[in-house]
């Protein structure tokens, strides 16, 4: 884990794991990125989250099997249905994941892999099936084009402001996978339900 | 139960009601006053409305296993479901309707109440184990139409939102169809079915719930009594006890009005006894009267009792039929211990020439008639009390037992 001084206000920002792209300063909210290994702040790039939750950046919890979670950053996603939260966190194993919060109901995700979809998704429809020739074949149960509307502590990633991302959800032996889409790549993550409700938070 | 705190509130913008809102990723509320949408000003032509229901209403709170959930909404479903028939090898169509109750608890999880006519189910979601069944006759097929909506949702409902189910076992597979019909979003759902009295407990309804188990404990106990006066029954023919069994004796015509001694019995205390006789019918029709008379030791006849054995036969428009009486076991109580002289007289043998009959005479014998009296009213008693309490389930929560 590194520390850091925000370029913009000085401010110390301790636990910066190797995969951490970009950070809220928690003093002068100043949106930092890496850029050529160099952290920069960015103005106007600010995308203030009003949508409170039950989980909150900085938030440290112990499981009953001994393993210990902070809570490092979120992004929020709104597509035409609704809206979800992800949640970048790091357990005391050293192992950082994605969390998915979709209805009071949490997922985790492995690490993405980039895997190639020849001809892209075009043709794929809820419902039908998606085979991946590097990948399981998927019964797809959701296809949506969701708009990146707020984050805030530390992410993994460097979203723009109003990232739009295009996902499938789909499912093969009972196992999930979503994929974010973009032309004929696409990050595959698997998924499986996280029981958030055995971790013991402190109170932030 | 401490009530939530909602995170926000919005006020309606046709009539000010205050919208609370305690769902974090809620995308659309519908005002539970005049049914306006969240962003709206004007009430639709026909105002949504929960449905009315007995157990609970819009933002109750409960507790289910320690974890405190509130209701936040509610979405109202018509349409059928189909079943495979395999007798008539056809799918048949059942016109059905239910509510789904929204409800979140502290940690902000989301699940569902789902209530029909039948009852109530708890519904939370589950990883997608299936493609769709389509065609699969081991599944229940539900078609529906969203009615009615009121309170908040994490998604937009549309108007009269189109739902296809796939149900079995206790899962669930929901596909919301877009505008065309086609498939929107598949989600599956793990669906528990809930003990009313339990969510009688949850929603803090104890004295009904009591109340529910007293009337469970006296419609028992009524049908237990059938089934101890039944064993009572067979228990105290246990302690019956046989007198005298008497020999086999042949009446015929040169036996009538003379005295046929049967033998003797001894009563240590005064009781009831019972005279049993068995007869041996001759054929065809007949029949044969009798005195049956117990004498004490001083052979005074204490008891003169009558006994009429026939056979009778016919033929009517069902055809023929006979009907006899081949047993009769007269009762007495005699007043006093004492040795006492069992005979027969006969008094009539009309058409057969001769008739035998043998008997005994049993003391503490149980009589059966209070014995199905007593039942009778036991049953009633517990039918009644499975109706009664049937019926006030029924008001209480708004389905039945």
């Amino acid at each position: 884990m590194a520390n850091l001084n925000c370029p913009n206000c000085g401010g110390a920002i301790e636990g910066i794991s190797p995969l951490i792209r970009s950070i809220d300063c928690p003093y002068c909210s100043s949106w930092l990125r890496l850029s050529n290994q160099l952290w920069e702040a960015n103005e106007g790039q600010k995308a203030p989250l009003d949508a409170p939750a039950f989980l909150h950046v900085g938030m440290n919890g112990g499981a009953p099997d001994g393993t210990y979670y902070t809570i490092r950053g979120r992004l929020r996603f709104q597509y035409g249905m609704g809206s979800w939260d992800e949640w970048w966190m790091d357990d005391s194993h050293g192992q950082s994941f994605w969390l998915e919060e979709d209805d009071g109901t949490y997922y985790r995700h492995s690490l993405g892999e980039e895997i190639h979809i020849p001809g892209g998704i075009d043709g794929v429809s809820v419902g039908g099936s998606l085979r991946l020739s590097e990948g399981p074949t998927l019964f797809v149960t959701e296809k949506y084009q969701a708009d990146i509307v707020g984050r805030e502590g530390m992410l993994p990633v460097e979203p723009e402001a109003e990232t739009t991302v295009i996902y499938i959800d789909g499912v093969e032996n009972g196992k999930e996978y979503s994929l974010e889409i973009e032309g004929e790549y696409a990050s595959i993550s698997q998924s499986e339900e996280f029981d958030i409700r055995s971790i013991k938070w402190d109170k932030a | 139960m401490k009530a939530f705190e909602p995170i926000k509130v919005h006020n309606c913008k046709n009539c000010g009601h205050p919208m609370r809102q305690f769902n974090p990723d809620t995308q659309m509320m519908v005002c539970e006053s005049c049914g306006t949408r969240f962003g709206e000003s004007v009430p639709p032509k026909y105002k949504p409305e929960a449905p009315l229901n007995p157990l609970f209403k819009l933002h109750e709170l409960f507790e289910k296993n320690g974890v405190t959930w509130q209701i936040i909404g509610c979405q109202s479903y018509a349409g059928s479901v189909e079943e495979w028939d395999s007798e008539d090898k056809a799918w048949e169509r059942t016109p059905w309707s239910f509510h789904t109750w929204w409800i979140i608890n502290e940690a902000r999880e989301i699940a569902w109440i789902s209530q029909d006519k039948t009852g109530y189910s708890w519904s939370h979601k589950k990883t997608v184990t299936s493609g769709i069944p389509a065609g699969d006759r081991s599944y229940e097929v539900g078609s529906w139409t969203m009615i009615s909506a009121v309170g908040e949702f994490s998604y937009i409902p549309r108007e009269a939102e189109q739902v296809r189910s796939y149900e079995k076992d206790g899962r669930s597979l929901s596909i919301l169809l877009d505008e065309n019909g086609g498939n929107q979003e598949i989600e599956a759902f793990h669906d528990v079915n809930l003990d009313l009295m339990d969510l009688l407990t949850s929603f803090g309804k104890q004295s009904i719930v009591d109340g529910l188990k007293r009337a469970k404990v006296a419609m028992y106990a009524a049908f237990a009594s059938i089934a101890a006066l039944v064993i009572g029954f067979f228990v105290m023919q246990g302690f019956e006890k046989t007198l005298i069994t008497t020999p086999t004796v042949t009446v015929n015509s040169q036996s009538l009005k003379k005295v046929i001694p049967l033998g003797e019995f001894k009563m240590e205390n005064k009781g009831l006894i019972e005279l049993d006789f068995l007869a041996n019918l001759g054929g065809g029709n007949g029949s044969f009267d009798a005195e049956v008379v117990v004498s004490d030791s001083d052979k005074t006849p204490v008891a003169e009792l009558p006994l009429s054995l026939w056979r009778e036969s016919g033929r009517d428009s069902d055809g023929p039929w006979t009907e006899s009486q081949y047993r009769d076991a007269p009762r007495i109580n005699l007043p006093a211990a004492d040795v006492y002289t069992l005979s027969l007289v006969p008094d009539s043998l009309k058409q057969w020439r001769s008739i035998s009959l043998r008997g005994k005479v049993t003391r503490n014998v149980v009589s059966l008639l209070p014995i199905i009296i007593g039942g009778v009213v036991a049953l009633l008693l517990g039918l009644f009390l499975s109706v009664r309490r049937r019926k006030y389930v029924r008001r209480e929560t708004g389905v039945g037992l």
